[in-house]
């Protein structure tokens, strides 16, 4: 099981996160624009994690695949959530986001640490991924929906060449 | 519908692909009534900005009437007339709420491109390369505006497009540039560019109190339209050193600010720039700042260099000890332009400014590929490429 380091800033009257790099692992955070409860929610939301899922940038058999296990509330006054890997997958990993208020009124602090074996990067950082995730999370979060360009019109589907 | 793409280095093609659609619910489509070429848009023509692909939509300066809206928009009805900024911002992140729209961090999809170049993406642009999101562009019959509410700006009915359509980009980017200058009373401004960009920053710079505003440039009808807003000018192909005549003619002292409003693609006759230009063709350098160069070279001690030129890579010869010396402060970036979209439109009716002085050619999309070459080859009658869908 995962620990967080998270400190805490005993002369504030709410609790704030500063994250604290993991001695071993993957780690990553993200600054998000809205209060933790409204993030808490939105984490928990099955149809919410398949969108921020389905749109990372796989290469060839790098499947990110995530099922809720957990989500409650530590004694520090953080959210946490537990993700695993799905039962069907040839991965046995976890991933944990802790959520609280940020440092300086910035919104929420949402880190994320994993184990190596959550997923087999081939290239990059494989942080990288589990940024990508927090990313386009934050964005769901943010805005109520993640950019994208599939499904625009292309010169490369052109219907008819005119010159 | 017909669109602008870009097939590679040099190619532009008219094309007949399949109309955009709404993709997310904050979304709108839009008929585009008209739309602009711009001298950025000749980077992507000259292949020096990485990461566009073969069929890419053109266009970053838009305007249309909306014709279909996702479930979610507020702000944006069917039938507006809007303005379409070149940068998409998302409103709802913390540079969105702090109005530094090209920050955004919600809008670029491929977000990983930038991070991995710059650090942190910013934010996408309408039809300008991968790394800014791949969003088809505005030289098209119809275009999809995503975060409509945030990314758009309704003009009232009975004003013509020509008087507005430049609140999408350069007439924003120009005064973004003076802005960033910090001009005091009595100031003087040098601009490098004479360009579109550099017409609307010798405006602004005006507007914001500039004493005198010196334009650098070696087109004369360019220098000439400076010339018609008050500036001073110097042609930097007439004999004689740049940064000697700026001196004497601001008395040793230099200019209190200098813009760049040239970017990537300086031309001129230093040794710098023709290393930069043999660098730039064999692949082993990004970036032509000669122009920056010049500026930081030329720039006041304590003074200010401003820029709204594009940059793309890695600068050679960039000479910092000077800045450093000088105690220079910079100020750049893409124009946070819906920021400055509402308080402009309302200089264009008060009469202030007509922003339409720069067009120089009205076409139809059939003669776009031939603009883009005109444009690109023929600076002195090209100064601004508009096309008409109506």
């Amino acid at each position: 099981m995962l620990q967080s380091e998270i400190s805490r800033r005993e002369n504030k009257s709410i609790s704030r996160m500063i994250p604290v790099v993991p001695e071993e692992g993957l780690f990553a955070s993200m600054l998000i624009n809205v209060d933790p409860e409204v993030v808490f929610t939105i984490c928990q939301e099955e149809m919410s994690l398949e969108k921020v899922l389905e749109g990372l940038p796989y290469k060839a058999d790098q499947v990110l695949d995530l099922r809720l296990v957990d989500a409650n509330r530590n004694e520090d006054g953080q959210f946490v959530i537990r993700l695993k890997n799905k039962p069907e997958s040839k991965l046995s990993g976890e991933l944990t986001l802790f959520i609280g208020e940020a440092y300086n009124g910035r919104g929420t602090l949402l880190s994320a640490e994993a184990g190596l074996d959550l997923w087999k990067p081939k290239s990059d950082s494989p942080s990288t991924m589990l940024n990508a995730f927090l990313k386009r999370l934050k964005a769901l979060v943010e805005t109520g929906e993640i950019a994208t360009i599939k499904g625009q019109p292309n010169g490369k589907n052109e219907i008819k060449t005119l010159h | 519908m017909k669109a602008l793409t870009w097939e590679g280095k040099h190619d532009v093609a008219v094309k007949n692909v399949y109309d955009p659609k709404i993709l997310n619910p904050h979304d709108a489509v839009i008929k585009v009534t008209t739309s602009a070429i711009c001298g950025s848009d000749l980077h992507l023509y000259n292949g020096v900005i990485p990461t566009m692909e073969k069929g890419d939509i053109l266009g970053h300066e838009t305007m249309g009437e909306v014709m279909e809206v996702g479930p979610l928009v507020k702000n944006v009805k069917v039938g507006d007339r809007i303005v379409i900024p070149f940068d998409i911002g998302c409103g709802h992140c913390h540079h969105c709420e702090d109005e530094e729209y090209s920050a955004c961090d919600n809008s670029n999809p491929n977000f990983m491109i930038p991070e991995k170049l710059y650090g942190y993406s910013s934010a996408a642009l309408f039809g300008y390369s991968h790394m800014y999101g791949g969003y088809a562009g505005g030289q098209a019959e119809f275009i999809r505006v995503p975060f409509v509410d945030t990314n758009s700006l309704v003009i009232p009915p009975g004003i013509d497009d020509d008087r507005v359509i430049f609140l999408s980009d350069i007439f924003p980017t120009g005064y973004m540039a003076a802005e960033n200058c910090n001009i005091k009373r009595g100031d003087v401004v040098a601009i490098w560019g004479a360009g579109p960009v550099g017409q609307m920053a010798i405006r602004s710079a005006f507007m914001l109190g500039a004493e005198r505003v010196i334009a650098i440039d070696q087109i004369e009808s360019r220098l000439k339209m400076a010339k018609d807003a008050g500036a001073e000018t110097i042609n930097f192909s007439d004999e004689g050193s740049l940064t000697e005549q700026l001196r004497f003619l601001t008395g040793s002292r230099g200019p209190d600010a200098c813009i760049d409003a040239v970017g990537l693609e300086a031309h001129g006759h230093t040794v710098l720039n023709a290393i930069d230009t043999v660098k730039q063709k064999v692949m082993l350098g990004t970036d032509r700042p000669d122009a920056l160069r010049q500026a930081i070279q030329a720039c006041r001690k304590g003074g200010t260099v401003s820029v709204p030129g594009v940059y793309g890579g890695f600068l050679d010869k960039f000479p910092f000890g000077a800045a450093f010396g000088k105690a220079l402060t910079f100020r750049m970036g893409q124009t946070h332009t819906q920021r400055y979209m509402k308080p402009l439109l309302e200089r264009i009716l008060n009469d202030e400014i007509d922003p339409s002085f720069v067009i120089s050619h009205r076409i139809r999309i059939d003669d776009g590929p031939e603009a883009y070459k005109n444009f690109n080859d023929n600076k002195e009658d090209f100064t601004k490429v508009v096309l008409k869908f109506q």
